[in-house]
């Protein structure tokens, strides 16, 4: 095994609270690189159908032959070969917080994950690796007919409603890193909310990779069934590898007839993994999506939410907040997809770069011809907090049907000396001045996040601007 | 703690640049606690730079022979927010707006600075700061709307002064430095202004620099002392008398 190496402060201020990860003993773990024989050993590990395990292979083959798109930022530090795809941790599925190793408890407090039995919370699920390795739901969701469970056990409880939905928002062939996930997963949640069923509190999963050159593959389905309401969380962070990761996840959702969804990500992967995220709704008539989508860690995120507003008057909204440091390129964005008339979509993109970090918004709107009366707006807000960093913005924008509206602003700005200087005059230290402009500037989008996800993003910000001013 | 008869601030032999231009040559004066004091002078003759120089901003060079001493220290070398955590406020001349924040956010966290340096400093629930930023901006005639907007960023100029000064009032320092915080005010604010200046100094333990034309704002005032900045020069007049033939010469010179 490899020692772990202590990066500089500047760019392992998450990393020496993260770092000490727990060591874990893993029951199985495949050797590196991927094949035939490796996707029937996952299924066959799993129990799976055979429809799925036939899905996983034509996946794989998708996989092999297709490209990255050709304006995506480059893979090459990425050896596919090299990486593991399958682990699972010991020991495997425990039922209660009791039976939860303690060294596994306190990895989780490290994290900040909130305690799982606390009243606060409906349900906590947490991912180590590839397999749920805790999970609690609360009676009263089981009373009320709330599915909630990871996607093997969904897979084997549900296999008729899995089958329903599995892959048919998020196709293998839909891009090339839909297609690894469809071949590997691994993990990810299921969730089924029956028709008028609100779930008040939100729905929480905590993602981490764990061990060096993981690869993750999770993979989850959200079904909320017309006039139910929903709130899905999910935080993932990731400790120190000294070679890259790659995360590769899928969410697909299904947003019936008058229901609510939002699902809210903190994303804060340390800073060597590769962040390929495909995710997508669709929303029925009267429906309405909301992605809140933070992201502040790893090497390379690439992630663009989807909303398909297919019933008329449904509505999607996307709020995204990047944040990109030294050696991070976050390339993120969001898609809204008018198919029917009297849809409304919002995008509002923050993004922070510094220390070279790179931000770009790469975002497309799309009217179809039908769409009457839809309405879209973007707004896109850069923050560069020095003259070195870069942000840009891609937006593509197909607006077939004459009586929409559609608005689109972007600003870039520059923090200045002279409001560190102001800010200072009042006592405050220039790195704090930094650190409050930036939360000033995010506070439109931290607003929208559940207290507990959003102090604890405050931190991570705050630690992040540790140090940044000389 | 400060000796009784020692002053607020002295300043000792100041030489002061700005882009190395020779703003101040040997400049020396002292403020005593509870007095207000007032600085005038010709358009670019360095007053900004000068309340600058004493809060520390980086903008302006001064020589290694320059001595500030606050409350018996000297601050010469100390930091800008230094200065401010032991007291030292400026209000400036042209804020800079501050997007996404607001007053509120700026002043907790400028109270939690002072609090941290200094334990004398009276200790507040954030109920009582919020009362007190209510009474003050009520005492100013200033639209509490303005309060949870971003700091300055669309504030008329007249509202700047004011916010500027509900900030002096809150963070209730030592020292006041108040750089044209009559512009930009009708008759009826600068008397408020007015009123919430002499109450600042009440009590006998905080001064009050303010940097001035000749307004009204100081016939308002009961002023301890002028300071006359020309020339590179800085002269000290104790009677408040001298404000009237110090205007008639600003205007002969302009003149001349």
């Amino acid at each position: 095994m490899e020692k772990r190496k202590r990066k500089k402060r500047t760019s392992g201020n998450l990393a020496t609270a993260l770092a000490r990860a727990d060591q874990f003993a893993y029951n199985y773990q495949s050797p590196p690189g991927l094949d035939t024989q490796l996707v029937d050993e996952i299924s066959g590990a799993k129990n799976e159908p055979p429809w799925m395990r036939q899905l996983r292979q034509k996946a794989l083959k998708i996989f092999q032959k297709q490209k990255m798109p050709p304006w995506a930022p480059s893979l090459q530090d990425l050896n596919f070969q090299n990486l593991r795809y399958y682990l699972r941790p010991l020991p495997q599925a425990s039922l209660s917080w009791d039976e939860v190793p303690p060294a596994l408890k306190r990895t989780f407090e490290k994290i900040g994950l909130p305690r799982a039995e606390q009243e606060i919370l409906a349900g906590v699920k947490a991912q180590f690796d590839s397999e749920v390795i805790y999970g609690s739901l609360r009676q009263e969701l089981a009373q009320q007919g709330v599915i909630f469970l990871s996607m093997e056990e969904g897979l084997q409880q549900y296999p008729e409603l899995v089958q329903q939905y599995f892959a048919r928002l998020v196709p293998p062939a839909d891009n090339k890193m839909a297609a690894l996930n469809t071949a590997v997963w691994s993990g990810g949640s299921f969730i089924y909310v029956p028709p008028g069923v609100k779930v008040k509190r939100p729905l929480q999963v905590y993602f981490r990779i764990n061990s060096e050159s993981a690869g993750q593959f999770e993979r989850t389905l959200i079904i909320v069934d017309r006039e139910a309401e929903l709130h899905y969380i999910e935080g993932c962070s990731a400790p120190l590898f000294s070679r890259a990761s790659l995360h590769a996840a899928v969410v697909e959702i299904f947003v019936h007839k008058g229901a609510k969804m939002q699902y809210t990500t903190i994303q804060n992967w340390y800073k060597n993994v590769f962040n390929l995220v495909t995710k997508r709704a669709r929303v029925e008539e009267g429906a309405v999506m909301r992605w809140l989508d933070g992201n502040l860690g790893s090497r390379l995120t690439m992630k663009y939410p989807c909303c398909l507003l297919a019933g008329a008057g449904a509505r999607g909204e996307t709020l995204s907040l990047s944040w990109a440091g030294e050696g991070q390129h976050q390339d993120l964005g969001a898609k809204m997809i008018h198919l029917a008339p009297q849809t409304r979509s919002r995008i509002i993109s923050k993004s922070v770069s510094k220390e070279g970090g790179r931000c770009s918004y790469r975002g497309l709107i799309q009217i179809n011809p039908g769409a009457h009366q839809a309405r879209a707006k973007v707004v896109c807000d850069a923050l560069l907090l020095d003259s070195f960093s870069r942000s840009d913005t891609y937006p593509v924008n197909r607006i077939n049907e004459s009586d929409s509206i559609f608005e689109h602003e972007a600003t870039v700005s520059q923090v200045g000396a002279e409001q560190i200087h102001y800010l200072q005059s009042r006592g405050l230290t220039a790195e704090e001045a930094e650190s409050l402009l930036v939360s000033g500037f995010l506070e439109p989008i931290i607003k929208e996040i559940p207290l507990e996800y959003a102090v604890e993003l405050n931190r991570l910000i705050e630690l992040e601007m540790e140090g940044s001013v000389g | 703690m400060p000796k009784k008869d020692q002053p607020l601030l002295l300043v000792e032999n100041l030489t002061l640049r700005k882009d190395k231009k020779l703003l101040i040559k040997k400049a020396c004066f002292s403020l005593s606690a509870g007095t207000i004091n007032v600085l005038v002078g010709p358009n670019g003759a360095g007053k900004t730079s000068l309340a600058e120089a004493i809060i520390g901003y980086p903008s302006s060079h001064l020589t290694r022979t320059s001595k500030i001493f606050f409350r018996g220290k000297d601050i010469s070398r100390l930091k800008m927010e230094e200065r401010a955590r032991q007291g030292i406020f400026l209000a400036f001349q042209n804020p800079f707006p501050l997007e996404g924040l607001t007053l509120e956010q700026v002043l907790l966290r400028a109270i939690r600075a002072r609090e941290k340096s200094d334990p004398s400093y009276p200790r507040r629930s954030l109920r009582q700061l919020r009362q007190e930023i209510e009474a003050t901006a009520a005492a100013l005639q200033l639209d509490p709307a303005l309060l949870r907007q971003s700091l300055h960023l669309t504030f008329s100029g007249g509202e700047r002064k004011k916010i500027e000064l509900l900030q002096c009032q809150i963070l209730r320092p030592h020292l006041a430095l108040l750089d044209e915080i009559d512009s930009g005010l009708d008759l009826a604010a600068l008397s408020r202004a007015a009123n919430l200046i002499r109450g600042l100094v009440e009590g006998g333990e905080r001064t009050v620099l303010l940097i001035s034309h000749f307004s009204p704002l100081l016939r308002q005032l009961p002023l301890d002392q002028i300071l006359w900045l020309a020339n590179q020069e800085l002269k000290v007049f104790s009677d408040p008398q001298v404000l009237q033939e110090l205007e008639k010469k600003e205007l002969a010179d302009g003149k001349a």
